[in-house]
């Protein structure tokens, strides 16, 4: 009898304090979660905001009435349309290219023994912390003596051979998952007289999805939001970064002069923003939850 | 005889595999350092005729070291910017995925939330949400107590705090892949540890310092290295600036061969800062004796 109540006291005060950690977790998520979002809310709400809200002090984060002047003004300075389609021609083309190129050699490292592997995977580390500031002017020089400056080859050259935006990232991700995958699957298909070529193309390629949509993810949205060595490289090329960079660029020069300028332009530099991360936008929200699933199966660690 | 090939075989398959990246490397990395580090020594000019350099010695390094005060302000600021966030970013991606982790109501919408700055952060969205005051969140100069700590002896605090609530956004938002990494390591945790754990009375805890840190050592190591190197090359960052405006500038100490000079100045300050953390942690030492 006595024991029994001290169990269900033990019990109902473990209940009690499970109870406020989770609303304390509730708050802490929904508290950060907000400040999260908070800029993205802001810059949507400014673009849709009139000009003559700036100098309202009435007007804070909600417009006074909701309007698509700035989403006209952009889609007469900028091509939006020519914009989305070069962005994805360079962005989806690119990290294709570097998804194969680092899948060939995270497996290469993965599955085979070989005299240099140490060094490799040691130099694929190290690559990872060298600032791209580092290398950027060599390959610049090298490109325009190539003739590829303006060219996107300049881009995916170094895609297809592993060395495209944070590749390391994805050769080690990809180094792990296949590490991951039990090794009596290649000796089942080995006895049943399966190349090692064979193995690749049959056994680990599809066991690979998930992580091949998880390294697609973040290199299409590295190379999408990449407009520092895209301007550098081929700064003709109308991607929709690019072509904003530029516009908001000839705008602050004006607004230099005139202080009131900047602020008047706030609604129109939100709303070009956020055009060019509806593209991100949407395509996350289609493979958000592979995104989530892959994560969990993928596992993307750097053991 | 045939075992031997059969060796053999495999660690040629391991070079055909890998052979797409070797040729990259040596293209696209080794290729560049290697001219970028030659390119430090001499002033480097594009004329008609092609590439012209002529040898400086340490000239461009002594120059930028002692008289560019320009880019020894902004390697200042950004070191310590860097100093300061990048615990406060791992701490906090440690903290949010363990929230996310939790068994919770609406977690595919807290994730998708929590995972939305990786998706769209980029330098130029970075700069015009900062210019259009979208981080403006909490004005420093109407706290009292911040104020009180400006003027009085608590100076160094007041500094960090200040970071902090200016860079919010910044701590938050370069975290994402972070709390991602913590995320899948935390899927691998052990559950029956834990279950022992509990049934042998340890409260939640000693649970977090006993099993859960130690087992997300090698994932902070990682967040460590990835937070600098992400702090350090993020576009927004003035010394990046610096070094790609000198790239096409004109004059004694501008151009090609000074702007090499600034990454390399800068490399070894960020690889510097990234020991610090390494061994401060001490998880750099336990790893070498694995």
């Amino acid at each position: 009898m006595k024991i029994s109540r001290k169990i269900r006291h033990v019990t109902s005060k473990k209940v009690i304090k499970g109870r406020i950690i989770n609303i304390i977790s509730y708050a802490l998520l929904l508290i950060f979660g907000f400040v999260f979002i908070y800029p993205i809310v802001y810059m949507i709400l400014k673009s849709f905001m009139p000009q003559g809200d700036i100098f309202n002090p009435y007007v804070h984060l909600v417009p006074s009435r909701f309007v698509l002047d700035n989403y006209k003004l952009l889609f007469e300075k900028m091509n939006v349309f020519e914009g989305i389609g070069q962005s994805i021609l360079l962005t989806f083309t690119s990290a294709a290219l570097q998804v194969v190129s680092c899948g060939l050699m995270g497996y290469g490292l993965s599955r085979f023994d070989f005299k240099l592997k140490k060094l490799y995977i040691a130099l694929v580390v190290i690559s990872f912390v060298i600032p791209g500031q580092v290398l950027m002017i060599p390959s610049y020089l090298g490109y325009s003596e190539l003739g590829l400056i303006g060219s996107k080859l300049s881009f995916f050259l170094p895609a297809a051979f592993g060395q495209g935006l944070k590749s390391s990232i994805f050769i080690l991700i990809f180094y792990n998952f296949f590490n991951a995958i039990p090794r009596v699957l290649d000796e089942a298909a080995q006895i049943d007289g399966a190349s090692s070529l064979q193995i690749f193309l049959r056994v680990a390629i599809p066991l690979s999805i998930p992580a091949v949509i998880l390294t697609m993810i973040f290199s299409v949205v590295w190379y999408w939001n990449e407009s520092y060595l895209t301007t550098l490289y081929i700064g003709e090329a109308k991607t929709l970064p690019i072509q904003m960079a530029s516009v908001l660029s000839t705008m602050e020069n004006i607004a230099n002069k005139d202080p009131n300028a900047a602020r008047v332009n706030i609604p129109f530099k939100m709303a070009a923003n956020f055009v060019t991360i509806v593209p991100l936008l949407i395509f996350y929200s289609i493979l958000q939850k592979q995104f989530v699933e892959s994560v969990d199966r993928s596992g993307i660690t750097g053991e | 005889m045939k075992k031997m090939s059969m060796k053999n075989r495999k660690a040629l398959f391991g070079y055909l595999f890998t052979l797409p990246w070797l040729l990259g490397f040596l293209a696209f990395t080794l290729y560049p350092l290697i001219y970028s580090f030659y390119m430090v020594f001499h002033k480097v000019q594009i004329g008609a005729d092609g590439i012209s350099a002529k040898f400086l010695g340490t000239g461009n390094l002594i120059y930028a070291l002692s008289l560019d005060f320009e880019f020894l302000d902004a390697i200042f600021e950004i070191g310590k910017y860097i100093l300061v966030l990048t615990p406060l970013i791992v701490i906090l991606a440690l903290i949010l995925a363990m929230l996310l982790n939790r068994k919770l109501w609406f977690r595919t919408v807290f994730r998708a939330i929590y995972f939305l700055p990786v998706i769209i952060i980029s330098g130029g969205l970075m700069s015009s949400l900062e210019k259009c005051g979208a981080f403006e969140i909490i004005d420093l100069t109407e706290n009292s107590i911040l104020r009180w700590m400006n003027y009085s002896d608590f100076h160094q605090i007041y500094f960090v705090i200040e970071l902090l609530l200016k860079n919010i956004f910044s701590v938050l938002w370069f975290s994402g892949v972070q709390i991602l990494i913590y995320l899948s390591g935390l899927q691998k945790l052990d559950q029956a540890a834990y279950e022992a754990a509990y049934i042998d009375g340890a409260s939640n805890w000693q649970v977090f310092w006993k099993l859960t840190f130690p087992a997300m050592k090698q994932f902070t190591t990682l967040n460590i290295v990835y937070t600098i190197v992400l702090l350090a090359t993020f576009p927004t960052s003035k010394v990046v600036t610096l070094i790609k405006q000198s790239m096409f500038g004109q004059g004694d100490f501008q151009g090609l061969g000074y702007s090499s000079a600034l990454s390399w100045i800068y490399f070894i300050v960020i690889i510097l800062i990234m020991f610090l953390f390494l061994a401060l942690t001490g998880i750099g030492r336990e790893r070498r004796k694995k």
